[in-house]
């Protein structure tokens, strides 16, 4: 879609696909069919007009001279690298057949489709699944869903982070985990913004990060004790009776009374007869009784032991206090390696201040616990009154109910898969198309994926625009676009303020090179072949005003024709419930998680921990953050963003290369029970002794031998499976370092 | 009619993302150089923090690098016009850096 015209060049807006969240716009400039530059495009809200490194350097992704520029099948042993250039028609015709014989062989179920986008169009792939009644990943698990149990246990939505930052003008920032002057620049703004108006910034971080640089104080803390730490302040909180006990009251489930005896809420039906079963009950001081929550005029209880009959019940607010109280700053300075009065002072602060907002990361929730984190963290905002009790919509999600149109497909975590391909566990499946991701990059136990997983598998197919590690495996590789060569929609992936809550279109801006089809187009091909013809007839832009024509862009009157003029604002519908729990409270007390022994927010020692037999072996917490110079493992390879960091390297305390005769700028050996990678060390002080860290996105070519993937494992965690979806603890891991000496 | 490009940068709140330094290759057409150089304040290599924890500190400058013999004859065909890089330390004009090249537009 041409919007400008400037002799020959041509102005097309397009949407960054760098995935950081923030889905900036475009502004291509194309002359002669050729993308000659890019620039931030224009936005309703001229503060939305940003872009960063990645975003400029994305373009340089779309001539690299090792796109994939046509079909190939492999003519080696999987990983081996020998391949054949072979037609498009051949290409879809093998899978085809191939799919075919593995659906009717082992059940349909057993085709799988993994595919990672923000588009809308790109979940073609799930329509393809759902046509042939096929499996379908859901690849939030890569990372991102362990602090999404957290909030759906805390708040019924897996996205809170509007509840703990929607805030004016804060008094205090405390960035938990989190570096956005790295991985989300325009979060970065905001704060910064904040802080210009007075609000005082407190990062809390194993490593000093660029977003440490900016903060008025630095909390160093030991990786994966995050909970404990919010719980020490709860503890001093509580201790001090400084809480918000009207905001408590109204908004959470703090006044509802608990059974001792069961851990359930009590409900109207056990205290009196014919009173309802979903109601709550709380404890009225006044009268001495047991009323329902919504009584006209009662004033509750939050604290107190009570008998109703053989029945002793509690507040839950009090028993948090109980739970509280296992939490002093003493113990949990010996757990978090922070100074007993940095968390008491904290603690305070965050008590004094109002409002508070709370950035939490994606890191630290990598961890294996990282649900009961972002539960202690919404709790300690909750107690303080700051929480912006306002659910966050998320439309995006929305728009791929479209796609249920045709038929259902099986949906699958992607943990879940591991066992799914390994052990036929729930299922068996023996067919694997990967589209827009990287498995054996991105996803945990590499050695695992490419030893025991992949074996099993009769056919992979890898649609990518480079050779990526995953490719490698690949039976057949097909070239795709770049999003620069293929039209789609853009949702509004508006869960944090600082994102942007705009529906926009990406328009082509040039036409696909060499032999490479859009994601689109090779599902069209490929089901025409398939004959379900049918139901793939749709061009980009009718399934575009499909996605549109239903939910919440239907609802908000989002048309083809107005996005068209350019981004349109994504509103909040009216009305939007405070809350989507089954309580319509913030819920601290998560009776779905008793038999886990979590109904509370509590701190459990990280899964490997170097406090556990195993840091005897292993003694260091090895962690892959994110940076500025990548987005996962997109951009890896663009040599712009290489001259700046051109390898990956091993960050470590001076302390703990000293303790292993390293120098900076050796080369070391990083290793545990699954694997190994050596790479450069970097001594320095911005990271926490006992912890070396390398940024996660980079190729097993660009280290020396082996990668990071290696080394991480997919160990499920049941209680976030029991709310939504099991995480990959990356960030959970024990490794050894030495130094390689020359041979 | 060729334009002059500046930029404005306040340090307080430049947290080395390095989009500047990739701005100026989009403009100027350059591979393997930029015209400006992000630098850490801090310890030894990029990132990396002065001091020892709890005294940790890091800040960024931004250097142009070209000098501008090298930027009237980088790898593109259209000559480059004059850039004026100025920063500003907090809310103060600090002072006027340098002058170098960046690629103007038409």
């Amino acid at each position: 879609m041409e919007t400008t015209e400037n002799n020959e060049e041509r102005l097309i807006r397009s949407v960054c696909h760098s995935a950081c969240g923030m889905v900036c716009g475009l502004l291509a400039h194309v002359k002669d069919g050729v993308l000659t530059k890019v620039e931030p495009a224009d936005m309703p809200n001229p503060q939305h007009r940003h872009i960063c490194a990645r975003g400029l350097a994305s373009m340089k992704m779309v001539y690299h001279p090792d796109r994939l520029k046509y079909p190939l099948k492999r003519v080696g042993e999987r990983g081996e690298g020998k391949w054949q250039r072979i037609s498009w028609d051949e290409a879809l015709e093998t899978i085809a057949a191939r799919l075919n014989d593995i659906g009717e062989k082992y059940g349909s179920r057993s085709l799988m489709w993994c595919v990672a986008t923000i588009g809308g169009l790109d979940m073609i792939y799930a329509s393809l699944a759902g046509c042939l009644q096929g499996t379908f990943v859901s690849i939030i698990g890569d990372g991102d869903s362990a602090g999404p149990c957290g909030d759906m246990a805390s708040f019924g939505v897996i996205w809170g982070d509007t509840y703990l930052t929607a805030f004016e003008k804060p008094e205090l920032c405390v960035i938990w985990g989190h570096n956005p002057a790295e991985t989300q620049p325009f979060s970065m703004r905001r704060i910064r913004d904040d802080r210009e108006r007075g609000a005082r910034i407190v990062v809390i971080d194993p490593r000093f990060t660029a977003t440490a640089a900016k903060a008025d104080q630095y909390i160093r803390i030991r990786p994966g004790t995050d909970a404990a730490m919010a719980l020490g302040m709860i503890h001093v909180i509580l201790e001090q009776q400084l809480y918000d006990s009207s905001f408590m009251i109204r908004n959470t489930v703090g006044p509802f009374l608990v059974n001792s005896q069961t851990g359930l809420f009590l409900k109207e039906n056990e205290v009196f007869a014919g009173g309802s079963e979903q109601k709550y009950m709380v404890w009225e001081t006044a009268s001495g009784e047991a009323r329902a929550y919504d009584a006209p005029g009662i004033v509750p209880a939050l604290t107190g032991v009570y008998r109703l009959g053989s029945i002793e019940c509690r507040p839950a607010f009090q028993l948090l206090i109980d739970r509280a109280q296992e939490y002093s700053p003493e113990k949990v300075s010996e757990i978090t390696e922070v100074p007993t009065e940095t968390i008491r002072n904290l603690a305070l602060d965050y008590a004094h201040s109002r409002p508070v907002a709370t950035y939490r990361g994606m890191g630290f929730q990598r961890t294996f616990h990282g649900d009961l984190l972002f539960r202690a963290i919404n709790t300690l905002a909750a107690i303080t009154g700051n929480l912006h009790p306002v659910a966050p919509q998320l439309p995006v999600y929305e728009l791929y109910a479209y796609l249920h149109g045709i038929m259902t497909c099986s949906f699958m975590p992607i943990l879940k898969a591991y066992d799914a391909i390994d052990k036929g566990d729930p299922y068996p499946i023996k067919a694997l198309w990967i589209a827009k991701q990287n498995w054996v990059n991105q996803l945990p136990d590499a050695n695992r994926v490419t030893r025991e997983l992949f074996p099993k598998l009769e056919l992979i197919v890898v649609a990518d625009i480079f050779m990526s590690a995953s490719a490698r495996y690949a039976d057949i590789v097909l070239p795709a676009c770049t999003f620069f060569e293929q039209s789609d929609l853009i949702p509004s992936i508006n869960v944090t303020p600082s994102m942007m809550d705009y529906f926009q279109l990406q328009h082509k801006a040039i036409e696909p090179l060499y032999e490479c089809k859009p994601d689109t187009q090779i599902v069209r091909e490929l089901a025409g072949k398939m004959g379900l013809g049918d139901y793939f007839e749709k061009s980009d832009e009718q399934l575009i005003e499909t996605l549109l024509s239903s939910g919440y862009p239907a609802e908000m009157g989002i048309t083809l024709e107005k996005l068209k003029q350019g981004p349109v604002k994504a509103p909040p519908r009216p009305n939007f419930p405070s809350f989507l729990t089954q309580s319509g409270r913030m819920e601290f007390y998560c009776e779905r998680l008793l038999e886990m022994g979590q109904e509370l927010p509590c701190y459990l020692e990280p899964l490997e921990s170097a406090r556990k037999p195993l840091g005897q072996k292993y003694p260091l917490v090895f962690l892959t953050t994110h940076t500025r110079f990548r987005t996962h493992s997109t951009l890896a390879n663009v040599g712009w963003l290489r001259d700046l960091e051109p390898e990956p390297y091993l960050e470590m305390n001076p302390v703990d290369a000293e303790a292993r005769d390293i120098q900076d700028g050796d080369t070391v050996r990083v290793f545990n029970d699954r694997g190994r990678m050596k790479l450069k060390a970097k001594a320095h002080e911005g990271i926490k002794p006992g912890t070396v860290n390398v940024t996660q996105g980079w190729w097993p070519d660009h280290f020396l031998e082996g990668s990071h993937q290696e080394l991480t494992h997919s160990v499920i965690n049941r209680a976030q499976e029991m709310i939504y979806e099991p995480n990959s603890a990356y960030y959970d891991v024990l490794v050894e370092v030495e130094k390689v000496r020359e041979e | 009619m060729a334009k002059r490009y500046g930029l404005l940068i306040d340090l307080e709140r430049c947290t080395g993302c390095h989009t500047c330094a990739m701005a100026c290759k989009m403009e100027n057409s350059l591979e393997r150089v930029s015209g400006i150089r992000v630098e850490t304040i801090g310890g030894v290599g990029r990132d990396a923090p002065a001091g020892v924890y709890p005294d940790l500190g890091a800040a960024y400058s931004i250097n142009p690098i070209l000098s501008d013999s090298e930027c009237s004859s980088p790898p593109n065909p259209e000559p480059p016009s004059k850039l004026s890089l100025a920063w500003y330390n907090g809310w103060r004009l600090h002072s006027l850096h340098s002058t170098r090249l960046i690629q103007s537009e038409a």
